[in-house]
């Protein structure tokens, strides 16, 4: 009883870490009733999918049926749910006056960031005596990464990376850099935040950092890993953009700059995300150092 | 699996409120038909006050559409004092089904009614 309790509020402080900037951005505020429903709906559900992968992947409370994680993943969807409510209601953004369809889209929207939070605080920041099987568990790895195989840690990229863009996705920020960007500039842009994520994950020694060793899967080689997850990166920047309608009815040039922008800022959420849960071939010796 | 009453009712509100946001907001996709948005004004004469030698005159502004309108300019317009004046709001963002609040502003009261004119709007 007082151990579900602690996770609610666990659960429901997380939510609000990660989902904060989002709650005070208008343009999330207006996004709620200027996007078409079905858009929400799918917005969610990628959320959803976000969500079931990095518990299963996470490891927290193992050996689940699938069932026990579905039904975890709603309970996550569903903290999210009315934290997001409360706090529109306690921010003054839905009221009495609200039409229903304006609170519900709100709600909706704004329960994306706040489930990625409650998600990754029963994964991440439980107390480790909370739990005496996940003790060894805690801190910057999940598990020892030995479970997360390539595709896992790709995953794993998307989710961080959706978690960082959409903090920037709504904002009409990306599609002013990526209309006003020359096409040489968005050249350097991509080498740079290749490198930058190349030397995020494989040479700044974070806790959860890798060595340079090459594993067995094509996936597992840092060039390839990093090029994977810039991709993965550069579809999450696109989807949201299309989400958000900023590809309606722009030129191509346009998308692509707004793509290649936007995945800037995602890319780094993929590398923290790959940080997040280590593993990959034997850890280097700085591990730990 | 689920050993408390809370674990219970985490799960039941859960539910409810994943089925409820996602339910209501496919039943609204289904039912969209598109409509273009479609500003209403609803004067309030009666609440109309003084305040620093104006008159004001409340107003609440709704869109019985299904789509949004963006920077919607509203004006009004009465006779004051045998003269024609006129008095321009605009709104940032009216949602469909939900209220605006407004307010007009004149010299002093209007002598008879008081018309409002949609200027226009901006798709979103």
């Amino acid at each position: 009883m007082s151990e579900t309790l602690r996770g609610l509020i666990r659960g429901s402080a997380g939510g609000l870490l990660v989902g904060l900037p989002l709650l005070y951005t208008l343009e999330m505020w207006a996004h709620s009733f200027l996007l078409p429903s079905w858009k929400i709906v799918v917005l969610v559900g990628v959320a959803f999918v976000v969500v079931v992968g990095y518990s299963a992947i996470s490891g927290f409370r193992r050996e689940r049926s699938l069932t026990q994680l579905l039904v975890d993943s709603l309970e996550t969807m569903g903290i999210a749910a009315v934290v997001s409510a409360i706090a529109l209601l306690l921010l003054g953004r839905i009221g009495l006056e609200t039409g229903i369809r304006d609170a519900v889209g709100k709600i909706a929207l704004e329960m994306i960031p706040v489930a990625f939070g409650v998600s990754l605080a029963g994964a991440q920041l439980a107390s480790p005596d909370d739990d005496p099987e996940d003790a060894q568990n805690q801190g910057s790895t999940v598990g020892d990464g030995a479970g997360v195989g390539a595709f896992g840690r790709l995953f794993i990229a998307a989710g961080g990376a959706l978690l960082f863009a959409l903090n920037i996705a709504p904002t009409e920020e990306p599609m002013i850099l990526g209309i006003e960007a020359e096409w040489w500039l968005l050249l350097l842009v991509i080498p740079a935040s290749l490198a930058i994520t190349f030397a995020l994950v494989f040479y700044a020694s974070f806790r959860g950092g890798r060595s340079l060793e090459v594993g067995d899967s094509p996936l597992d080689h840092p060039y390839t890993e990093t090029l994977a997850a810039y991709t993965v990166s550069l579809l999450v920047s696109l989807l949201l953009l299309w989400a958000f309608g900023r590809t309606d009815g722009a030129p191509w040039s346009a998308i692509i700059g707004q793509t290649v922008m936007l995945a800037v800022v995602a890319s780094f959420g993929a590398a923290a995300g790959r940080l997040l849960v280590g593993g990959g071939p034997p850890q280097g010796p700085q591990e730990g150092s | 699996m689920r050993q408390n009453w809370l674990e219970w009712v985490v799960l039941a509100v859960s539910t409810a409120a994943v089925v409820g946001l996602v339910g209501f907001l496919l039943v609204d996709g289904v039912m969209d038909q598109g409509r273009a948005p479609e500003p209403r004004v609803e004067l309030q004469t009666d609440e109309a006050y003084e305040a620093d030698g104006a008159w004001l005159v409340p107003a609440t502004v709704t869109n019985d559409g299904d789509e949004a309108a963006e920077a919607i300019t509203l004006r009004a317009a009465a006779t004051v004092d045998g003269a024609e004046e006129e008095s321009e709001v605009d709104i940032d963002f009216l949602p469909p089904g939900t209220d605006v609040d407004v307010t007009f502003g004149f010299g002093a009261a209007p002598d008879g009614e008081v018309t409002v004119t949609i200027v226009g709007f901006r798709l979103p």
